[in-house]
């Protein structure tokens, strides 16, 4: 198949007209190509080159060997020359011979377009005849050997990168500025293309337009601009349409890889391809086209740099290991040694970034143990090394790596450094557990720095339990004697805080078996991973689970009991039943050891009023710990034994003198506890039908805790129920609550209270019959209070006008209860009777 | 108010309309960030299809303020309405090409230059504004800096080219290959009168077309924007293209004729059917666009020429005035000549076609080249002759320069059936 080709130059005039044209063409070729052909096939020549040259001269002039994408989606493939003058004798005439591709087509075998540059079949002269002779291919000529273009990508070392980056950039988006390269040398411009074609993958490569001459970059449209110094200029400041690479100027200085243009950081696979150039590797980039991975990332190229040998910086030197780690099966195995050998290589930088070594570390996670072992013990040292003195954590690795010749040197060189970074307590305990780990691998001895650092890590980790991680955890499991001095020290916390143990072994998965008996340190355990649930609310079933636990006797170890006691109750105190249990079950002499009987003091002063367990606990306290206890916690005990008497009918006359004789002694006494007594006093009193002595006695103290705990028992519904049934009962609470009524203080308030608040409302509530049989039962106990009881139950005026039109009548007889809340000028409403 | 002539499109639209364009620059204004660059593709069409995605992204167009500054023309620069940076650059409405600084400040007039290939079309430019700036400009008092980056980059090479190397322009790329930019100049005449003052500035646009774009009417299709714009067009004959002439010379001394090219009556009628076709303004079946007819490379004619021809000698511009007597003298002498040359068609051409138009004779390199070195200047430099006179004509006719007309109006008009054709 021949390509279609045009030739365009001035000449002389003919049937088509005269000057530039036209002047042979593959039939066929649309006329649209042409017009677009025209625009990309011109040529000025140099402003400063001779301007009548000689033939030899014409020679020298730059070729605009070009590339060129047309709007159809077809490329044109042009060569243009200058050969002086026309046909008139002016100057400025150029011949251009061009071959244009199909969209989707490509040169013969899939030549690259730079491949043709100054190929032998170009032609410099219309053929004779006006018609192109066939033309199947563009054989390439020597002029790009591959000697030859890595000389030149040495002699442009410092701009590689740069302009790669920027080619890369192209690729990536059609937008990116178009790269202006500035040679002396059309030539060079080809090379460039060159290089750029042997790097670039290869599609990219074959969409990468050029031109290796114009005058007028300006109208270039072409990806790669090549220009000469002086057509340059214009060109400055231009940074969003060009990236102008200046190659005839001398190097930028820099270290590393040149900036581009802007100042801007050259991409890592650009940098990794101008590596392979300089290194004369060309060869690689076919085969890091085959590999896998995004077009353009660093990994695969860097990889193949280095296994061949070529120096990368750091980025790429991780990112080579980075791939590697995900694609073992695309390096064999004499590529995999050459990578690894150059990546362990000693560095001059310093010091080596912790990505590197990090990448370094997977990389001979994943493929050390398929690797030589002179080829995989450099790599270990070196990761060796980068854990003891990198300040970055990075993972040591295994011994078995290392060779006995190799672990001897390290252990001779490290060993100080190990010893005085384990022992550094400033830095946290990250890394004394990792150099503790680098310290095992290479035997050297650090026994004696264990137990500081066992202790260093347990405040570390009861203070933030989140520090416990899985680097100490392979730690504690690669280091026993660690974990044996961290159990230790953390079973000591636990017999001073049981709570925080608790709390890291909640969070912190440390391992508890050991061979030491560590009770407090189980128990914690236990309470941190017991069943769910725990005792199921049974904090005794808890205490006696948790005391199990320890696997140790109390009754051996008092001290569990306490630790035991904080462990089931926190901060709480135990009921007073649960006391009692405790008590029972565990008798009392355990508890003056354990230092637990307060727990039991406790218990009992702060039980809930009424609650008969509190004043039988008490009981008990006096009778077993008579020695220990304080007077006045003696007195608040005594007070809930004297209402356990009263509970149980056992005490004798003078209620309040004696109530009021312990209370002194008890002062301040716990309100829980007085509330508990004064209404155990006053229920008896309500209930007990021989109290009214000791009522009297109540009223003549005019003790306000006991006038308002007898308040709060006549207003139990109990009372108000039996005010409403007994007839006699509502006799006797009227007979005594308007005894004394000359009597003021706290009596008074609760006197008249309990008249209006709780009798007038039962009274109220009675039909007429239970009236008439109060009335019966206080005429029983004297007619006066009889004839009281009428007068205080006598509605006011308002009240009976009420009763009379609302047919009621409180009349003895009548069955309709009264009215509640009648008249207001009720005489007797606000107090008893007067 | 102010017209402005795109020198691209050829869009004509007041200057106070033009839009401006953002300069991305970054400043203090606003935040100080820069706008980016948006694709343009007004521009991009105007390009064509080549041009890369990456310089279709320019700096944002945005509309010029309806302010009475801006209607009056005197607000140079207007902030971005995004980022706040003033901008005075200003585009064109149909292309967004942007115009060079003080493009917009002053009227448009182009000047087409046309004429077959190899006519000296590039040279006369070059020498007439040489000679604009040097011997006319100090009769006239007039500049003419070069405007614009590329023109001035051009003006610079050309006239290093011709005057100090000694060396003929190249020859002149087709329109094809996108390279002829128009040439921008400013024209500063001063004011004439008891009481004008100051100066009256005009923006001069020569478009240099190269031969090829003047081969046949298709060619000239490209063209027909431009020379429907055109306040006035320069047809360059060159005499050796004309068979008589090439008679006559083919035996005297001297370099060898040149290929034979377009013939300028063929010019002349393509051109006149372009313009009738764009709907140029027509008189009584004649073009109106004013046509000088500059017959070049006259001192190869001298031994067709009498002694005292006006063709020998430059005008001498006294007081700064276009005398009228002496182009019609040597209208008159060039009417004559081209009415014996075969057999006067060009004439007939012409002035069938042209309803304005004046002949006139020059010569731009005052000598014939080398005859070893045909693309080079005389050993003794350009010595031109009457360079100047066609344009002088054409912007006399536009009051841009004074014209000095002494004949009595009937007798000028008896005689001056060319000058104006139609009278």
């Amino acid at each position: 198949m021949s390509l279609g080709q045009l030739h365009y130059t001035s000449a002389p005039p003919g049937p088509d007209g005269s000057g530039f044209r036209f002047t042979a063409l593959t039939p066929g070729l649309p006329q649209s190509v042409l017009r677009e052909a025209e625009q990309l096939i011109g040529y000025e020549p140099p402003r400063n080159a001779p301007s009548r040259p000689s033939a030899a001269e014409l020679e020298a002039f730059p070729r605009a060997f070009s590339y060129s994408e047309l709007s159809d989606g077809s490329r044109l493939l042009a060569r243009t020359v200058y050969t002086g003058a026309d046909y008139s004798g002016r100057w400025g005439n150029f011949h251009a011979h061009a071959v244009h591709l199909a969209p989707g087509q490509q040169l013969p075998d899939g030549a690259l377009p730079v491949s043709a540059w100054e190929s032998p079949g170009w032609a410099a002269a219309t053929p004779e005849g006006g018609a192109p002779p066939a033309l199947a291919a563009l054989p390439p000529a020597t002029l790009l050997d591959p000697a030859g273009l890595i000389a030149f990508a040495a002699s442009r070392a410092p701009w590689l990168a740069a302009v790669f980056t920027d080619l890369q950039r192209q690729a990536e988006d059609e937008t990116a500025p178009q790269v202006v390269l500035v040679e002396r040398d059309s030539a060079d411009v080809a090379r460039w293309v060159a290089l750029a074609s042997a790097a670039l993958p290869r599609e990219a490569a074959h969409r990468l337009t050029f031109t290796t001459y114009t005058r007028r970059p300006h109208l270039a449209g072409q990806r790669i601009i090549g220009v000469l110094p002086d057509d340059a200029h214009g060109l400055a400041g231009s940074g969003r349409r060009y990236r102008v690479h200046d190659c005839s100027a001398p190097p930028p200085a820099a270290d590393g890889p040149t900036p581009g243009p802007d100042g801007s950081e050259p991409a890592p696979w650009a940098v990794a391809a101008a590596g392979i150039w300089s290194a004369g590797a060309f060869e690689l980039f076919q085969h890091a086209h085959r590999l896998p991975g995004e077009p353009f990332t660093a990994g695969p190229a860097s990889a193949l740099a280095l296994c061949a040998g070529v120096d990368l910086p750091s980025s790429h030197r991780t990112a080579a290991a980075l791939w590697a780690c995900e694609h073992p099966a695309e390096l064999d195995g004499q590529e995999l040694d050459g990578l690894v050998q150059t990546l362990a290589a000693p560095r001059q930088e310093a010091p080596v970034p912790t990505a590197e070594t990090a990448a370094l570390a997977e990389l001979f996670a994943r493929v050390g143990a398929n690797l030589r072992p002179e080829t995989a013990a450099p790599l270990a040292a070196r990761l060796l090394t980068a854990a003891v003195r990198s300040a970055e954590p990075v993972r040591p690795q295994d011994p078995g790596a290392l060779t006995d010749e190799v672990s001897r040197q390290l252990a001779a060189e490290l060993g100080p450094e190990l010893r005085a970074g384990i022992a550094d307590a400033a830095g946290g305990f990250a890394r004394p557990l990792r150099l503790l780990r680098v310290a095992g691998l290479l035997t050297v001895d650090c026994s004696d720095l264990v137990t500081p650092l066992a202790h260093r890590l347990a405040a570390a980790l009861l203070a933030d339990p989140s520090a416990y991680g899985g680097e100490l955890h392979e730690t504690l499991t690669d280091r026993p004697d660690l974990r044996t001095a961290l159990l230790r020290e953390l079973d000591a916390a636990a017999l001073a805080g049981p709570a925080s143990v608790t709390v890291l072994l909640e969070r912190a998965p440390v391992e508890l078996e050991s061979r030491e008996a560590l009770p407090y340190l189980r128990m914690c355990g236990w309470k941190a991973r017991g069943p769910a649930g725990g005792g199921g609310g049974d904090r005794n079933g808890e205490l006696r689970a948790v005391l199990e636990a320890a696997r140790v006797s109390v009754f051996a170890h008092p001290p569990l009991l306490r630790v035991a006691f904080r462990l089931v109750w926190g901060s709480e105190t135990p009921s007073p039943e649960e006391a009692r249990y405790v008590l029972a079950e565990t008798g009392a002499d355990v508890h003056r050891p354990a230092e637990t009987w307060p727990f039991l003091v406790t218990a009992a002063l702060n039980g809930r009023p009424g609650d008969p367990h509190a004043d039988e606990l008490a009981h008990e306290l006096l009778a077993v710990f008579p020695a220990q206890l304080a007077p006045r916690d003696r007195a608040a005990l005594l007070l809930l034994e004297f209402a356990r008497d009263l509970r149980a009918g056992g005490a004798g006359p003078g209620w309040v003198d004696r109530f009021l004789g312990l209370r002194r002694a008890a002062e301040p006494v716990n309100p829980t506890v007085l509330e508990h007594v004064c209404g155990r006093i006053a229920r008896r009193l309500l209930t007990d039908p021989g109290a009214g002595r000791e009522l009297d006695d109540l009223i003549r103290s005019g003790d306000a805790d006991l006038c308002a705990a007898y308040e709060r028992a006549a207003r139990e519904d109990a009372v108000h129920s039996q005010l409403l049934s007994e007839p006699s009962y509502f006799a006797d609470r009227f007979v005594d609550w308007n005894a004394h009524p000359q009597v003021g203080g706290a009596w008074g308030k609760v006197r008249g209270s309990l008249l209006d608040g709780v009798l007038r409302p039962a009274a109220r509530a009675l039909a007429a019959e239970d009236l008439a049989a109060v009335e019966a039962a206080l005429a029983k106990r004297g007619a006066r209070h009889a004839e009281d009881f009428r007068s205080w139950n006598r509605p006011g005026a308002l009240g009976r006008l009420g009763l009379r039109f609302g047919g009621r009548d409180s009349r003895p007889g009548r069955t309709a209860p009264r009215r509640r809340g009648s008249g207001s000028d009720d005489p007797y409403r606000d107090g008893g009777v007067r | 108010m102010t017209t402005v002539i795109c020198p691209y499109c050829f869009d004509r639209a007041p200057a106070a309309r033009l839009p401006y364009r953002c300069l991305m620059m970054a400043t203090g204004v606003r935040g100080g960030t820069p706008c980016d660059a948006e694709p343009d593709g007004v521009w991009a069409d105007f390009m064509g299809p080549s041009l890369p995605p990456s310089r279709r992204l320019r700096g944002p167009v945005f509309p010029a303020p309806r302010t009475l500054a801006s209607l009056r023309g005197t607000s140079a620069r207007q902030p971005c309405p995004r980022c706040g940076v003033a901008t005075s650059v200003r585009v064109c409405r149909g292309c967004h090409n942007d115009f060079p600084s003080e493009y917009c400040d002053q009227d448009s007039r182009i000047i087409a230059l046309v004429g077959a290939k190899a006519s000296g079309k590039s040279t006369y430019v070059s020498v007439l504004v040489n000679e604009l700036r040097g011997r006319v400009g100090r009769e006239y008092n007039i500049s003419l800096p070069a405007m614009g980056a590329e023109t001035q980059r051009r003006d610079r090479e050309m006239e290093e080219d011709l005057y100090e190397r000694l060396r003929l322009p190249d020859t002149t790329r087709p329109a094809a290959m996108g390279f002829n930019d128009p040439l921008l100049y400013r024209l500063s005449v001063p004011r004439r009168g008891r009481y004008a003052k100051g100066s009256r500035h005009t923006t001069l646009v020569f478009f240099d077309a190269a031969g090829e774009d003047l081969k046949s009417a298709e060619a000239m299709a490209r063209y027909t924007q431009y020379l429907a714009a055109a306040d006035g067009i320069i047809l360059l004959v060159d005499p050796l293209q004309m068979g008589s002439v090439r008679d006559r010379s083919a035996s005297a001394d001297g370099p060898p004729l040149p290929a034979v090219e377009t013939s300028p009556q063929q010019i002349a009628s393509d051109l006149a059917a372009q313009l009738r076709s764009h709907g140029r303004s027509v008189s009584r079946g004649r073009v109106t666009t004013p046509m000088a007819v500059a017959v070049t490379k006259t001192d190869a004619l001298r031994a067709l020429l009498g002694a005292h021809s006006p063709l020998l000698r430059n005008a001498t511009h006294t007081g700064g005035e276009l005398d009228d007597d002496d182009r019609l003298a040597v209208h008159e002498e060039l009417r004559s000549l081209l009415s014996d040359w075969d057999s006067g068609v060009l004439c007939r051409q012409l002035e069938n076609d042209f309803a304005e138009l004046s002949y006139f004779g020059l010569s731009a390199l005052g000598a014939p080249p080398p005859a070893d070195a045909p693309a080079d200047a005389p050993i003794s430099g350009p010595q031109p002759l009457r360079v100047e006179d066609p344009l002088l004509w054409l912007l006399g006719r536009r009051g841009l320069v004074p014209v000095r007309k002494s004949r009595p109006e009937n007798d000028r008009k008896s005689r001056d059936r060319t000058g104006k054709a139609d009278a």
